[in-house]
């Protein structure tokens, strides 16, 4: 780039600042690795017991090999205490292991 | 001793404890800590007794039905129906006696792209614990009541909502209200209505932030939490400081003032720190670098860099109704690593782990 002239020179400092001003900023913000990748729910969702009409399902993702993301997910239909009734039904095995596992992570 | 339990709970301080309870605590402080698991159920049994008179009678129907319906998914083994209901109801007041430290921020207008609106942000920080290999989605429809479809982000059992988002868009971000010094909680009480059954109530009866915001200066508050509420309505999120003594709402440009981090513009924050949060800027320098651009997929990069989601992180995107969660994996110590000595105890936490989209007109249409 020649700068000759005044004006041109000028010029030249403000362009030759602003690219500086614009390298640093680059430089100074935080460097971001690569964050981990979204899977689509519907893509790997299940229906898999019915009560009434609520229902549960299923999520299961593997990658990497032996990797997984495991996730339970109902529909819970109806007043209040129908829907306690379908989310204890529903969830009858996990609920025991789960509160088992809770109280028992306390020991 | 599970270590679970005694960052929990031996770390609390005994004035923040009832008095009836004060002298067990002594001893398991002094000696060791087995009694812990009794003396938590015994808590927990009692703070649903001591709230009983505000927990709204839908929530007694609710856990009662759970009961019944495990035990009747368990014939012919014998289940004991009341035994259950009362173990229920006392694992859902874990939530008003332990703390958990996370973030909220919601960013609209500028902070995001133009062709978008409201990101809201809730992420869980609970250190080493079962919760996250139990992580349930529950969507909830009642078609002949005036409630709201929501989904809530939780666990078996539980009936209250710490992450969620209803039909009409409400979203609630949930963050103990901690503060620096000697007495680290406002002052709190066990008289009120559970925080989150509130939270719940939000989510199933709101209409709107106002609605929200309303709401939760009705009703007898018990613990100091930090509530982000969104909506679809006007695309932006409010903070609302909710303790026993008032409820008040702060927007973008008022929240500086209770937190001492810097303001940005259409962007609303509350870190994982005790408030003011002074000494770690990595979560506005970060919504600093994708100001313009902060989307579900950068905020992956955000939480990744300010550390915050062990359990689990949600982010509702109110333009493209959607909800991201990402869940943490956890070992059979229920550490957040492969193996027992891991040199990364944080690899497996959700802020490390890939997310899951979720399309919220298909969660309420049942698809």
């Amino acid at each position: 780039m020649q700068c000759d002239g005044q004006n041109e020179t000028m010029n030249c400092l403000v362009f030759l600042t602003l690219l500086a001003l614009a390298v640093c900023a680059t430089a100074l913000k935080a460097s971001y690795p690569t964050p981990p990748p979204t899977f689509e729910a519907a893509d790997y969702f299940k229906w898999t017991t019915k009560y009434g009409e609520s229902r549960r399902g299923e999520i299961a993702i593997n990658f990497d090999g032996d990797d997984s993301i495991n996730m339970t997910r109902v529909d819970l239909v109806g007043d209040a205490h129908a829907r306690g009734y379908a989310h204890g039904y529903l969830l009858s095995h996990g609920l025991f292991l789960s509160s088992l596992n809770l109280i028992s992570a306390c020991i | 001793m599970n270590k679970f339990f005694k960052d929990s709970f031996l770390d609390l301080d005994l004035n923040d404890i009832p008095e009836e309870f004060q002298p067990i605590f002594e001893k398991i402080l002094a000696r060791e800590a087995k009694f812990v698991p009794e003396l938590a159920t015994a808590m927990m049994a009692w703070v649903w007794k001591s709230e009983t008179p505000n927990i709204p009678e839908r929530y007694f129907e609710e856990t009662r039905g759970i009961a019944e319906g495990l035990c009747a998914a368990r014939k012919p083994r014998p289940c004991n129906v009341d035994f259950w209901t009362e173990k229920i109801r006392a694992l859902n007041m874990l939530p008003e006696l332990v703390r958990m430290a996370c973030t909220v921020f919601g960013a609209w207008g500028d902070a995001t792209p133009k062709d978008a609106g409201l990101l809201q942000l809730r992420a869980l920080d609970f250190g080493t614990g079962p919760w996250a290999k139990y992580t349930v989605i529950q969507v909830h429809h009642d078609d002949n009541a005036p409630m709201n479809s929501f989904v809530s982000v939780s666990f078996p059992a539980f009936v209250g909502v710490i992450t969620g988002v209803s039909e009409h868009g409400i979203g609630v971000s949930e963050k103990v209200m901690m503060v620096h010094g000697d007495k680290s909680i406002p002052p709190g009480n066990y008289k009120g209505e559970p925080d989150v059954f509130v939270l719940r109530d939000i989510l199933e009866f709101s209409k709107n932030r106002q609605e929200a915001e309303d709401y939760v200066q009705t009703i007898p508050r018990t613990w100091a939490i930090w509530i982000g509420v969104g909506d679809y309505e006007s695309q932006k999120l409010d903070v609302i400081g909710y303790r026993q003594e008032n409820a008040t709402t702060y927007n973008d440009v008022t929240m500086p003032q209770k937190t001492e981090q810097p303001y940005i513009k259409d962007v609303i924050y509350v870190d994982k720190h005790p408030q003011p949060s002074t000494g770690d800027f990595t979560l506005s320098e970060a919504l600093n670098d994708f100001y313009g651009e902060i989307t579900s997929e950068t905020t992956k990069s955000i939480v990744q860099y300010h550390r915050t989601g062990d359990v689990h992180y949600a982010t509702y995107d109110f333009f493209a109704k959607e909800m991201t969660l990402a869940i943490g994996r956890v070992n059979e110590n229920f550490a957040y690593c492969p193996d027992e000595a891991c040199p990364d105890s944080s690899v497996w936490k959700a802020y490390n782990r890939p997310a899951v989209k979720f399309n919220l007109e298909d969660l309420f249409s049942r698809k």
